[in-house]
């Protein structure tokens, strides 16, 4: 274990020098000393208003405090369904081809995953933590009312990683049921507590924990290394902001492995008679729904957490939601076929 | 010496590997032979520990892969058909990386750069990143990684893939020499005459199976009298 840290380690320091060389590259094509100059000025500026903006609602921002107290339940539950949306698209424990590269030397990937899920923990914790710092110093909550929450951001914010993980792995049919059978446990468990009138909050951390020990004897098992290693590549590396400022505008070809996994059948690989208009016509639909569905499935999911988030509002707050609920689907719904037919 | 007995490998319910056994002596060089898809390379993952096997135990000088796999794993080292280089890497952090994870001595490390990145022209790429490479040296990178520590198994897959003429002359005798020290060479290749040239042994599979084994003279003879 202990030549596995001092890899990583290496590893990291390594990374970061190059980090730093090809964003050097990057940014230096895109920006000039002027424009950083003016950028610091505004930053400051905006950083400045920000903080007298708070100093003069503070007032208000302890009117909410009450409000606030009352939805906690709702902002864990956020975190919880965020963990499940983000599982369609990140593992949340990285592990680039690099690290994958590096079973093929003296070291397990056992050790490899375990260093790297602490690592991940200790990054969310930083963060939840730095938030948090922030929230203290800038606005005028009391510690007492702070703390509580710090605690238990901090506790969903490490617990939901292991979760995250395994559902990043499932697929096809088997990963939206996964998905359908959590939203409906999920919208049980809160008119059960509705109609107990019980404080839900500490029954989640609770839940998330226990998960935990079904989740981890299978942590490493049935792991799809190539997506794993291709998202976390992409992310580690960010290629779309190092493309983009270097003027490489080639989109770049991403695998929708979730949806493919959705359609995926011996059928579809047969030979077709391309001389048939209506299957080559089938065929085509069939295509460019598969490049438009991961968008369409964003949406139908955003939708599905918005609607679950609003069982948990105050009756007073429920009215506003949907309705902004019904505009938004409105409008996508709207924008997106119109955009479909446009470019068709 | 390394053993592998009544392996057994399938992938989505489809066999890939049948009741594959043999075992190699110290100092042999053997030649993994077959046609495309026939479990070459499946064979050198399933040594790696990349492919899970079904069936069956591979020991290597008495370390079994299952029961210590990382003590099984510092004795072997191996080259991909296609190199993959770390990105974040030189190529002196490869092979610093290399060293460092096989411990080997500093002084031994130093001499042992020196004299492969001579031999196969790198001399002058040290500094570089991957990306800065032709594939053939980014092959070379990956050859002298594997060829850095002492380890009792070397395995090859397609060693001279991507090599030019020199380089490919220059590994045969490495190889050579790593085998009079005692290293086993377990590697595949499509390039027989070279093969014949380099192996005293011979394996030969056939659908994932083990057709015949034996002296590579032996297998000369067999594909004379086949293609006569």
């Amino acid at each position: 274990m202990k030549a596995t840290i001092q890899l990583l380690r290496f590893l990291r320091k390594s990374r970061a020098q190059k980090k730093k060389k090809l964003y050097q590259q990057a940014v230096g094509v895109a920006f000039d000393w002027v424009i950083m100059i003016y950028l610091a000025f505004f930053a400051g500026l905006g950083v400045f208003i920000g903080y007298g903006f708070i100093q003069e609602a503070a007032d208000m921002l302890l009117a909410y405090q009450s409000l606030l107290a009352s939805i906690l339940p709702v902002v864990l539950l956020g975190i919880v369904l965020s963990m499940i949306g983000l599982s369609f698209y990140q593992p949340g424990i990285a592990i680039t081809s690099t690290e994958w590269k590096l079973t093929s030397l003296p070291f397990t990937m056992e050790h490899i995953w375990l260093l790297l899920y602490l690592r991940a923990i200790a990054h969310r914790a930083l963060l939840v933590s730095v938030i948090f710092f922030m929230i203290f110093i800038l606005t005028p909550y009391p510690l007492e009312f702070v703390l509580p929450w710090y605690s238990y951001f901090l506790l969903a914010a490490v617990l939901t990683l292991l979760p995250q993980w395994y559902i990043f792995q499932i697929e096809g049919w088997r990963k939206l049921l996964f998905c359908l059978v959590g939203f409906v446990l999920i919208i049980m468990a809160r008119l059960l507590f509705a109609i107990l009138d019980l404080d839900p909050t500490h029954v989640f951390i609770l839940a998330l924990a226990l998960l935990h020990v079904y989740l981890w004897p299978r942590r490493l098992t049935h792991i799809n290394w190539q997506k794993v290693m291709e998202k976390n590549d992409e992310k580690v590396w960010n290629i779309t902001f190092v493309n983009y400022m270097s003027g490489n505008h080639q989109p770049k070809i991403k695998r929708h492995y979730f949806v493919k996994s959705l359609f995926a059948s011996p059928r579809r690989k047969q030979p077709f008679d391309y001389q048939d208009k209506m299957k080559v016509m089938r065929k085509l639909w069939w295509k460019s729904f598969e490049q438009e569905v991961n968008q369409v499935a964003k949406f139908i999911s955003s939708l599905l957490g918005l609607v679950i988030v609003l069982l948990f509002l105050p009756s007073e707050m429920q009215g506003i939601m949907s309705l902004v609920i019904i505009f938004l689907f409105v409008t996508i719904s709207t924008s997106f076929f119109l955009f479909y037919f446009k470019i068709n | 010496m390394l053993e592998v007995n009544g392996l057994e490998v399938s992938i989505q319910q489809q066999v890939i590997l049948h009741e594959i056994s043999f075992s190699l002596q110290q100092g042999s060089i053997t030649a993994l032979i077959g046609h495309n898809g026939a479990g070459k390379s499946t064979i050198m993952k399933t040594i790696m520990g990349w492919q899970e096997k079904r069936e069956g135990t591979i020991q290597l000088n008495g370390v079994d892969q299952d029961q210590s796999f990382v003590d099984f794993k510092r004795q072997l080292s191996y080259i991909p058909e296609e190199p993959f280089l770390l990105p974040e890497l030189t190529v002196m952090q490869h092979f610093q990386l290399y060293g460092q994870s096989y411990q080997l001595e500093q002084e031994l490390f130093r001499e042992r750069v020196q004299i492969f990145t001579k031999t196969f022209e790198l001399a002058d790429k040290l500094n570089e990143y991957p990306e800065a490479l032709s594939k053939g040296m980014r092959q070379k990178v990956q050859t002298i990684c594997a060829l850095l520590p002492d380890v009792s198994l070397l395995l090859i897959d397609e060693p001279f893939m991507g090599l030019d003429i020199d380089a490919a002359a220059d590994l045969t005798e490495l190889l050579k020499e790593k085998a009079a020290k005692g290293t086993m060479i377990l590697l595949t290749s499509h390039q027989l005459e070279r093969m014949e040239e380099l192996a005293e042994h011979y394996i030969m599979l056939h659908h994932g199976e083990i057709e015949e084994q034996g002296l590579m003279v032996h297998f000369q003879a067999l594909s004379r009298r086949t293609t006569k």
